[in-house]
């Protein structure tokens, strides 16, 4: 178990440097940062000043060095835009970035688990007919026009829910949420259920190809024939086999939820970090984008990492590294 | 652990419709900070102006008139004096007078930010003399017809705020303080700004119990929010919401003519880089430098098409490179001609009866209909023999790539925020010259000697008349030889609740909250 940490956290560690290394190559590559921002007025004097303050006169390795040095002292440089540490503007838009993204994975689980295992139960019902061709909807559907549909619906036309924006937050220990109030819940939904969509889809998929699976095997047909009532085999005894492989993809869908909700956020105009990083990209703001990715990688090694020792508390034969005992 | 204190609501948009008393502005770029000299970028100037001013205030159409000033005179050719507006006081009570003005111009001087901020507007003031409170002498290193309209650009702060205050400063309303029609409430850096009017505003304050501005980036999600009554007013509306808004009833469109022109520019360097005949070998000499083969360019391009088809009525047709009613436009000169026959003869004459190929670089995400104007350009090339391929990419790789001279032929939106004509005069087609400050954004390369001498008598004259028609004189030339091919006039949209509001646009598209009335 120890080794098996160690060595995932040098592979790990390993990630972070090569992505380092591409990140800052690419926005190096795409050119100066100051040719957008300056004012097309500006003396060339007054530019170049601009350059040597940002330090982006000095060659690559240097500008490169200087990075690493102070990332490793927690400083990821300062956003040109905003003038202030990258690393807490994105800090500061990550709570609504994982309010959201957390909301659509309950939603996600909430109806995606039921429904493919029903649909994977009833496998020829009309009903799982109905659940089968809903899912495909739900894949095919591009997030963009979904979200400015349910605009278009809910808001628009009925007038039932906002049409975007966070709503009224409440603070807890210094972060803003908007779950905890009536007004923040219905500003909330809209998006939730806009980013959800594919991951139900993909929840339910899963659910019903496992439990099709898994009610063909020995182990449930003697469960069966050893009396056990339909509810015992089918929640315990099946459902546990069939949660490996939504583990697994939920694990890799929240880090993705979390980096990429961009689509979502710009459509409900939601102040998360999808909104950020856009914005910021658009203008070549190289610390912020930059720090952002560095962010993105450490997060999806930590999910994966939760993933794998997630495994072996749902499966038992699951076993962490090491030789085969 | 209940943490019951320490909670607190955040002040949020709420649902449903509006009370007559709030309005609410949806706007496609919100402010980055509070703090009026952290930048130069038109959205977050938009933003500050609500909150800070500046000596002389630039009206709906740009042209300068009394703000914190009350008047400016040349009392030397190098001295403006500028009689401050007694009885001003900023938000915290403090009352404004000379000291204020030396220390935020002292403070724009030293906290230049990337993009250059204020200081373009800066670099002609030498010095700045106290006569008295309310009495200032401002000295220019040369004679500078621009500086009232230079000062319009320079936001006014208490003396009190640090040279180095950080955004968050501003941002948290600590040093937000300015003389403005209102006070800041609270500001999140694109995202939500919100504001009260301030009671003791020396001008004609604002009658909204609160303003809240919010970003919506996205077009059709800010046509969806005034739609759905989130908000009561919103900003560059897209072409393709014009006719849904216009008829909806309830809801009014405010149009006004904008800064931005799209421009064709040739790229006037021996070689180009782009530029080769049909067979994909390189020609002997760059097209672009024969006026033949520009006016063949301009021939080429049917502008009524551009504006009443491609962006579905939301630009005109331009003939030069000025909004109408801005110092140095030229009323009297006639529309420029869409011939394909007449364009195919001049590029004969000039010695390609074949035409050639060129790649055409634009952006694709910077202005409204960029990348389709772009894209609608190539086959009216292709009619008179001109093969273009169309790039059109973001405009984090445009702009840098314009910079290094990567391109032959652009497409680019070009703003003059100063109502004037000396700003793209000096910028976009004087020669290079960085020695005294002229063509900082030629990346074309244009180089016209005599006309330079215009543009620079032109940035000299002092005398109103005279200036303007140095400046008229300037742009018939300039477009007599096709220095630079100008396309469209993009107007610029808003809309709004009909029983809510009254707008009076402005035509540099800043959404003041001052210029919003309640019906």
């Amino acid at each position: 178990m120890t080794l098996f940490l160690l060595r995932r956290l040098l592979q790990g560690a390993i990630v972070v440097v090569v992505m380092s290394l591409v990140v800052f190559i690419g926005v190096y590559a795409i050119g100066n940062p100051v040719d957008i921002l300056i004012n097309p007025d500006a003396t060339p004097e007054i530019k170049q000043q601009a350059i040597e303050r940002l330090g982006l006169d000095r060659p690559f390795l240097e500008q490169y060095g200087t990075f690493v040095v102070r990332a490793l002292q927690g400083d990821l440089g300062r956003s040109f835009i905003y003038d202030e540490p990258a690393l807490k503007l994105i800090l500061q838009a990550m709570p609504a970035t994982l309010e959201l993204a957390i909301a659509s994975m309950v939603l996600a689980l909430v109806f995606g688990i039921p429904l493919g295992m029903a649909a994977g139960y009833w496998p020829d019902s009309w009903g799982a007919n109905v659940i089968m061709t809903g899912s495909i909807l739900g894949f095919s559907l591009p997030t963009f026009w979904v979200g400015l549909m349910l605009i278009v619906l809910f808001s628009v036309e009925l007038g039932w829910l906002p049409s975007g924006g966070r709503g009224e937050t409440v603070v807890v220990f210094g972060v803003p949420l908007s779950f905890l109030t009536w007004n923040g819940l219905t500003h909330l939904f809209l998006p939730a259920l806009n980013l959800a969509l594919f991951k139900i889809s993909l929840v339910i998929r899963l659910t019903r190809a496992g439990m099709r699976e898994t009610l063909q095997q020995d182990y449930i047909k003697y469960a069966r024939s050893k009396g056990l009532s339909r509810h015992r085999v089918v929640f315990v005894h099946a459902f546990r086999n069939i949660l490996i492989p939504i583990v697994t993809v939920l694990g890799l869908e929240i880090g993705s939820v979390i980096a990429f909700a961009v689509v979502t956020e710009t459509v409900f105009s939601w102040p998360g970090m999808g909104k950020l990083i856009i914005d910021s990209i658009n203008v070549l703001d190289r610390p912020v984008v930059v720090a952002y990715l560095m962010l993105t990688v450490v997060m999806f090694v930590v999910i994966n990492l939760l993933v794998d020792l997630t495994y072996s508390l749902v499966d038992p034969r699951v076993r962490l590294g090491g030789r085969p005992r | 652990m209940r943490r019951w204190g320490i909670w607190a609501v955040a002040l949020a948009v709420a649902g449903g419709t509006a009370t007559a008393a709030e309005l609410r502005i949806g706007v496609r770029t919100g402010g980055e900070s509070m703090d009026p000299h952290a930048s130069g970028v038109g959205s977050n100037i938009a933003a500050v102006k609500n909150v800070f001013e500046s000596l002389v205030a630039l009206d709906d159409n740009l042209q300068p008139s009394p703000g914190l000033a009350t008047s400016w005179t040349l009392i030397e050719p190098t001295t403006w004096r500028v009689e401050l507006r007694p009885d001003v006081v900023f938000h915290d009570g403090s009352s404004f007078d000379a000291a204020d003005v030396v220390h935020s111009l002292d403070r724009i001087r030293t906290t230049a930010p990337v993009d250059g901020g204020l200081v373009p507007f800066l670099r002609r003031i030498a010095s700045i003399e106290v006569v008295d409170a309310l009495t200032v002498d401002i000295h220019t290193d040369g004679p500078t017809a621009s500086l009232p309209q230079d000062l319009g650009r320079l936001l006014i702060v208490p003396s009190e705020t640090p040279m180095d205050a950080s955004p968050a400063d501003f941002n948290s309303g600590r040093l937000a303080i300015g003389t403005g029609p209102f006070r800041l409430v609270s500001f999140e850096p694109r995202g939500d700004m919100v504001l009260e009017p301030f009671p003791d505003y020396w001008g004609t304050g604002s009658t909204w119990e609160r303003v809240t501005f919010s970003e919506i980036t996205n077009d059709s999600a800010r046509v969806a929010a005034l739609l759905s009554g989130r908000v009561d007013l919103i900003n560059a509306v897209p072409a393709s919401a014009v006719e849904r808004l216009r008829g909806t009833s309830g809801l009014e469109l405010f149009e006004s003519s904008g800064i931005f022109n799209f421009f064709l520019f040739p790229d006037y360097r021996e070689p180009s880089p782009t530029i080769t005949d049909n067979a994909g070998q390189p020609l002997a000499t760059n097209p672009f430098r024969d006026p033949r083969v520009r006016q063949a360019l301009s021939l080429a391009v049917n502008r009524e098409g551009l504006a009443s088809r491609v962006l579905e009525g939301t630009a005109t047709s331009a003939n030069q490179f000025l909004t109408p009613g801005f110092l140095g436009f030229v009323d009297d000169l006639p529309p420029l001609a869409h011939d394909v026959d007449q364009a195919r003869a001049l590029l004969a004459e000039a010695g390609f009866p074949d035409g050639f190929r060129v790649d055409l670089h634009c952006t694709s995400d910077r202005l409204p209909g960029d990348g389709a104007v772009c894209t609608a350009l190539g086959p009216m090339l292709a009619r008179i023999g001109v093969t273009v391929t169309i790039n059109a990419v973001p405009r984090a790789v445009y702009f840098p790539a314009q910079a290094r001279g990567d391109f032959s032929l652009m497409m680019n939106g070009f703003s003059t925020p100063t109502g004037e004509g000396s700003y793209f005069l000096n910028t976009a087609l004087h020669t290079r010259d960085p020695e005294r400050g002229f063509g900082g954004f030629n990346h074309w390369h244009h180089s016209d000697l005599d006309l330079d001498e215009l543009i620079r008598a032109a940035s000299t004259e002092l005398g109103l008349e005279e200036r303007q028609a140095l400046l008229e004189e300037a742009t018939r030339q300039a477009m007599a030889n096709m220095a630079v091919i100008p396309l469209v006039h993009l107007n610029v949209l808003w809309a709004g609740r009909e029983e809510v509001l009254t707008f009076v646009p402005r035509v540099d598209e800043e959404t003041l909250a001052i210029n919003v009335q309640p019906r």
